[in-house]
């Protein structure tokens, strides 16, 4: 079983390093790989990434640049498939737009269930099909048993990260979309989608 | 008529306070530019004489008419798994211009998963403004703005309703309901639910979340 944390480019939000957190605490006997969408290769969520995960895939194309969150979650999702990852982490939303869209999208290409504001996560006994998923919702914790593939978003902590043993980076594997069979040019950005952008002035 | 859909988010059983909020936000928005109000209420199994007097109180709030789906189901806190398929279907029976959801973790639950599904433009924690036209029409018409800050704080998204071909998915920031804004009589509308997957997710048990007292229905 592999769980695939997704880390956005340059800097991980506070949402996807609790996510990686969680994935790091909760994965029992899972291996935990994250992905890089974009960004320079030594970024500081690759650094993150490849400190933390036994498995780290940088996503190295220019189109991811200009991708929008509908591309980078197929993209994402593309890299699930790739990994064979039957759970996906994200943070709920990033710290620049903060929409929460790039999971949703995971889900969709995925076709798999979404769950947002996971708390914790395991397996019940005896079973590798079924995950056990603790989330907030409706004002109440709830407990829920899903199938996977499945995709699950955490909120930012207001704790400290939780202690990790130190161990050896590990080395970042770079793909690009054409090896994950996407088409970079067909990857036509809808940033209207979000609104337009008025700068603060 | 161009219509709007605003979903009604329930905690023990009684209409929250940004769900009435998010009604009377609809209201106002379809007074500006001529629309339905649908206010969309899911439901466990519930008897008929207190879907209506749920269905009374979010009328009174601004709603022209009441979509109601009573079903096993859709009794648990809303998720994406049991409440996603519903929402689609009403979006894509209606193709409302504007889909709104309370503030709170309702929207950010069922929201981006129904923008994607629809290939909607969306805005979390938006605030809707109410602006004249720059040019003079003729009739005088406004435009329906949703606005909402980056988490980065740099800078405004800003959806002007009336550019969109597609539905608009919105959640809204927290705000107080108005006075009534309509009148306690909407007609309610039973809709089916669609079937849940038979091996798809399912609930184990909930208890109340400790840290969401500031959530609870006012």
């Amino acid at each position: 079983m592999i769980v695939l944390v997704c880390l956005e480019p340059l800097t991980p939000s506070r949402a996807s390093r609790a996510a990686l957190d969680l994935a790091l605490a909760r994965a029992g006997s899972a291996q935990v790989a994250a992905v890089v969408a974009g960004g320079p290769a030594g970024s500081p969520a690759l650094e993150l990434a490849s400190a933390a995960a036994t498995r780290v895939v940088h996503l190295d194309d220019p189109a991811l640049d200009k991708a929008d969150f509908f591309a980078t979650g197929m993209a994402l999702a593309e890299t699930a498939r790739h990994l064979g990852a039957g759970i996906v982490l994200a943070g709920v939303h990033s710290d620049e737009e903060g929409q929460g869209l790039v999971p949703a999208a995971i889900a969709h290409h995925l076709s798999a269930p979404i769950f947002s504001r996971v708390l914790a996560m395991g397996w019940p006994a005896g079973s590798q099909d079924l995950l056990e998923v603790t989330l907030r919702a409706g004002g109440r914790v709830g407990r829920i048993a899903t199938p996977l593939p499945v995709v699950l978003t955490a909120e930012p902590r207001t704790s400290a990260s939780s202690a990790r043993p130190p161990q050896t980076p590990v080395t970042v594997e770079s793909l690009g979309l054409s090896q994950l069979g996407l088409d970079p040019s067909r990857l036509v950005p809808r940033p209207d989608l979000l609104g337009a952008l008025v700068a603060k002035s | 008529m161009a219509s709007i859909v605003s979903y009604i988010e329930l905690r023990e059983g009684k209409v929250t306070g940004p769900s009435r909020f998010a009604v009377s936000e609809a209201r106002r928005v379809a007074d500006a530019a001529g629309a339905t109000v649908y206010a969309l209420l899911t439901v466990g199994p519930l008897p008929q004489a207190e879907i209506d007097q749920l269905a009374s109180e979010i009328s009174a709030a601004g709603a022209d008419r009441i979509l109601c789906s009573s079903a096993e189901s859709l009794a648990g806190p809303a998720l994406h798994f049991s409440h996603g398929p519903l929402l689609a279907q009403v979006a894509e029976h209606l193709r409302p211009l504007l889909l709104l959801f309370p503030a709170g973790g309702v929207g950010t639950e069922l929201g981006p998963p129904l923008a994607v599904r629809l290939g909607a433009a969306y805005l979390a924690n938006a605030s809707i403004e109410i602006v004249a036209e720059e040019r003079v029409p003729e009739p005088a018409s406004q435009r329906v703005v949703l606005l909402r800050w980056r988490a980065a704080r740099d800078g405004r998204r800003r959806i002007d309703v009336g550019d969109f071909e597609r539905p608009v998915v919105a959640s809204l920031a927290d705000g107080q309901a108005a006075a009534p804004l309509g009148e306690p009589s909407a007609e309610v509308e039973m809709i089916s639910c669609p079937e849940p997957r038979p091996a798809g997710p399912r609930w184990l048990g909930s208890d109340p979340d400790p840290s969401e007292v500031a959530e609870v229905p006012s």
